[in-house]
Formats: C-alpha cells, structure tokens, sequence
C-alpha cells in the first residue's frame, strides 16, 4: 500500500517539475506595447539667439591637399571566411537569447527616457542630479551617437522623433573652444553616417547633417602633413 | 604611421605619444591598452575594408604582432589552471626586456577579438589560442571580482612561461608583497602579504588594483563579440558574462 502512494507522488513531482521547466524555457510571448509616455514629449529647443556668436565659415585652406593616394577600385579579394560554422540554433536557446534581448532593450529604453526627460538636446545627461551637461561641444551626442542605437532595436517612432530634432543642431557654432577631434568624429560623423548607413539613405538629413560636421571637423586636418589636431581650437 | 613602426625603440609598436608634426617621439611607453589600442585594433579593420586589396595593413599588423607576442604576451596564474593571458606595458627606459610590467586593464579587452581576426583574416591560425588566452583573461578578470565586473586597473600574478602554469599561493603571496608592501622584515612579510590581500580585496591571481571603477566601458563586449564570431561560444568558460 505504502510502496503504491509513494509512486504516485514520485511521478506527479516528476510530471510537476517537467511540465514546469517545459513552460519556464519557453520563449518570451510578443512584447509587452511600450508603457505609452506621450504625455510626455520632449520640450522645445529654446529659441536660437544668433546675435554675437562665432560661427566658422567656409575659408581656403592653408595647406590644401595636392594629390590623394588612390582607393583600391579593383573588386575585394577574396576574404578568408572570420565566422566559426555555428550550429543552428536550438529551441531552447533561441528562447534564452530572446529573454536576454528583452533584457538589453529595456535598459535601453529606461535610459532613453531619461534622457529624453531631463537632456533632450543635450551632450549627456547626468544619472544621479538629473541635470545635463555638454561634454562635446554641446550638440546632442547621444541623440546623434543614440540613433542607429533606436534603429538596431527596432525603435522607429522614437527614431524619427529624434530625427525631427536634428534640424535644432547647428553645427557651425558652439560654446567650446576647443573641439575633441576624436570625440567629434567618432560620435557625431560616425552617429549620422551609421544612421544613414542602416536606413540605406532613407532620410537625407542624415547625410546632410554628417557633411555638416564633416565640413566644420575637415580644418582640424588643415596642417603641414594632414595630421589632425587632437585639440583643436576652432575660433582661432 | 608606418614609416616609423620599425624604427622606435620597440619595433613593431608605436610609443603612446608622438609629435603629429615631425612624427618624432621620445616617449618610452609601449602598451597596447588606453591611448594605443585603437591604432592595433584598426589594422586588421583597415586591410578589410579596402577590400583585402592592399598588403599595407598586413604588414603592420604581422609587425605589431611579432612585437605584442615577443615583449608582451604573459600568462596569468590563475587557482582554476584556466589559460589566460594578458598583454603588458613595457617602458624602454625603466624596464630590461624581461621586464614587462604585469599589468592590465579593461581597454586591453579588444584585444582578443582583434588577434582573432586578425588570425582569420591574415590566416595566421596558430594565433587562434592567444586570442582566445586574451579574450579568457578578461573573463576571468570579471568573474573574479565580488560584482562580477572587473576592475578598470590591475597587475597579475604572471605564471614563468605561457604553456604550464600550476597555481602557486606562495608565489601569489611573494608578488602581492613585492607589489604592495611598504616595507617590512622577511619574517613578517607572509603574515604581512596576507594582511595585503585582505585590505586590497584582491583575488587569487591579482597582485594589486590600481583603479577599481567601473566606467561604463564596451572592450570587453567588442572583444568578447568578435570573439564569439570565430569561436563557438562552448569554447569559452562559462561566465556570467557570456554563456552562462
């Protein structure tokens, strides 16, 4: 009698535990709609004062380049290939890499909102005060440096939001003296063009904004051998 | 750039600053972390996207890395016997050749997605392991600490040759002491060491933490993702970090 009850147990526990990892493993279901905070949106960008601000104008170059080495034009070699041959993919790992998304693109979005809110506009927003502050040169890095970020995570709406920011940006003119070449070209030219590289050309203010950095960036290169200044002070 | 990668002290490495004018230089610093490392990472970068169809990047790169491999390159003493390495900073006035100053930090993590590709790219397969030691010390770097993040500065307990390395606590001890210690009579330096250890937090295998922020970094991702491209991800341990 004892021997009979004591199987019974054993196999609901075991069924229990089957059926309950069985739902456990399962890949997420369709996302949950985004929390809708369009009571909230992003506050205008204050009216732009033009009286007395430098602005950098377009001017001859002091040591203009002669000649340019020539890009390969010949097809690519071939390429050894890089990927390992990956098995495909089971069932059960799909749902984990599933899950673990979900996980990166909502800390994305947790950020997005905070910046939306407290620095829409601004270089960075500051996490702790929930003030803002222009770390590079005060032109909304991580809106532009953000971009193919809303892209890659399928964020479209907030991606054109913030594309229709983009005309507030203006690049001829900034309350730095000096500009971090570097910073500059990897976050702001490089922002637009993988923005612009990703919507295949989409939307032409990306490149228009990148030529934009691209002409104000190009007079740092303007020295004896076309090495960049690192630091360059713009209004001299 | 290139014209003068075989002509500084370390030839194969450029020192961290440079005269952009006269591209001279008399700084002593060689490393391939913070104010370096783009320059490495780019080379096997460069050579793809101008299509494979110059021998420029190939050249610099098989350079660099003679030099990174030769100077550089050590293994970590680690309790778990994983095979980790790191690469170095050298200082050509300061240190003997033997000298290579067992340090690392986060900006180093690139480095074993770069010498992967680099190994596939250049098809330089024998350097698949080193890329995987490279990629394996970061991991091991964050699995260490009690966040699970690693810290942004550190030297190593190195093993005495990159193949065997049997994880000695003396020794471990011997180098926290040599690192750390202000000073003290040869009866007191275990009990010292220890004392070391504790006050540092170190874990077995770091012989000190010059910097233990955290500052928001991505090497490790961009290392640990070019990694995971050529390398099927069983290879690597588990860790929190990627596979577990």
């Amino acid at each position: 009698m004892l021997f009979v009850r004591k199987r019974y147990i054993l196999t609901t526990v075991i069924l229990l535990l089957v059926v309950y990892s069985l739902f456990h493993g399962l890949p997420p279901a369709a996302e949950t709609p985004e929390v809708d905070d369009t009571e909230f949106s992003p506050p205008p960008p204050p009216e732009q004062d033009d009286d007395d601000r430098i602005r950098w104008t377009k001017r001859p170059e002091k040591y203009p380049v002669d000649s340019y080495i020539q890009l390969p034009t010949a097809a690519p070699s071939p390429i050894p290939q890089i990927q390992h041959n990956f098995p495909s993919e089971s069932w059960y790992d799909r749902g984990q890499r599933l899950k673990r998304q979900s996980a990166v693109k909502a800390a994305f979005q947790h950020a997005w909102k905070g910046y939306k809110r407290h620095a829409w506009l601004h270089d960075e927003l500051s996490p702790l005060s929930g003030h803002n502050r222009e770390t590079f040169a005060g032109w909304a890095a991580t809106l532009v440096d953000s971009l193919d970020t809303l892209l890659i995570m399928g964020m479209t709406d907030e991606f054109e939001k913030a594309l229709a920011a983009l005309d507030h940006i203006d690049f001829t003119t900034t309350d730095a003296n000096q500009i971090n070449v570097f910073e500059t070209t990897i976050r702001y030219l490089g922002g637009f063009m993988a923005a612009h590289d990703l919507t295949n050309g989409k939307y032409p203010i990306l490149l228009k904004k990148a030529v934009e950095v691209a002409e104000f960036l190009y007079n740092a290169f303007d020295t004896r051998n076309r090495m960049p200044q690192s630091r360059w002070e713009w209004t001299r | 750039m290139d014209s003068i990668q075989k002509n500084t002290p370390v030839p194969g490495l450029w020192p961290v600053m440079i005269n952009a004018e006269t591209m001279q230089s008399s700084d002593p610093r060689f490393t391939v972390g913070g104010m370096a490392d783009s320059m490495y990472e780019y080379l096997p970068k460069e050579h793809l996207l101008l299509g494979a169809r110059t021998d420029q990047y190939s050249k610099m790169y098989a350079s660099a890395m003679d030099a990174i491999k030769d100077l550089l390159i050590f293994r970590g003493m680690t309790k778990d016997k994983r095979e980790v390495f790191f690469a170095g900073n050298y200082n050509s006035i300061l240190n003997r050749k033997e000298d290579v100053e067992h340090q690392s930090e986060h900006l180093k993590c690139f480095l074993g997605g770069t010498v992967g590709i680099g190994a596939k790219v250049f098809q330089r397969p024998e350097e698949l392991r080193l890329a995987r030691g490279l990629t394996e010390g970061c991991i091991w770097a964050y699995d260490s600490m009690p966040t699970g993040i690693m810290p942004e500065e550190f030297h190593v307990s190195a093993c005495e040759d990159l193949e065997t390395c049997k994880w000695n606590e003396h020794k471990w001890y011997q180098d926290v002491h040599r690192r750390l210690s202000k000073g003290s009579s040869p009866d007191n330096a275990f009990k010292e060491a220890k004392d070391l250890v504790k006050n540092h937090g170190l874990p077995p295998g770091m012989i000190d933490i010059g910097d233990a922020q955290y500052l928001l970094r991505y090497a490790v991702t961009s290392g640990l993702v070019y990694t995971l491209t050529f390398l099927d991800r069983r290879r690597l341990s588990r860790s929190s970090l990627c596979t577990g």
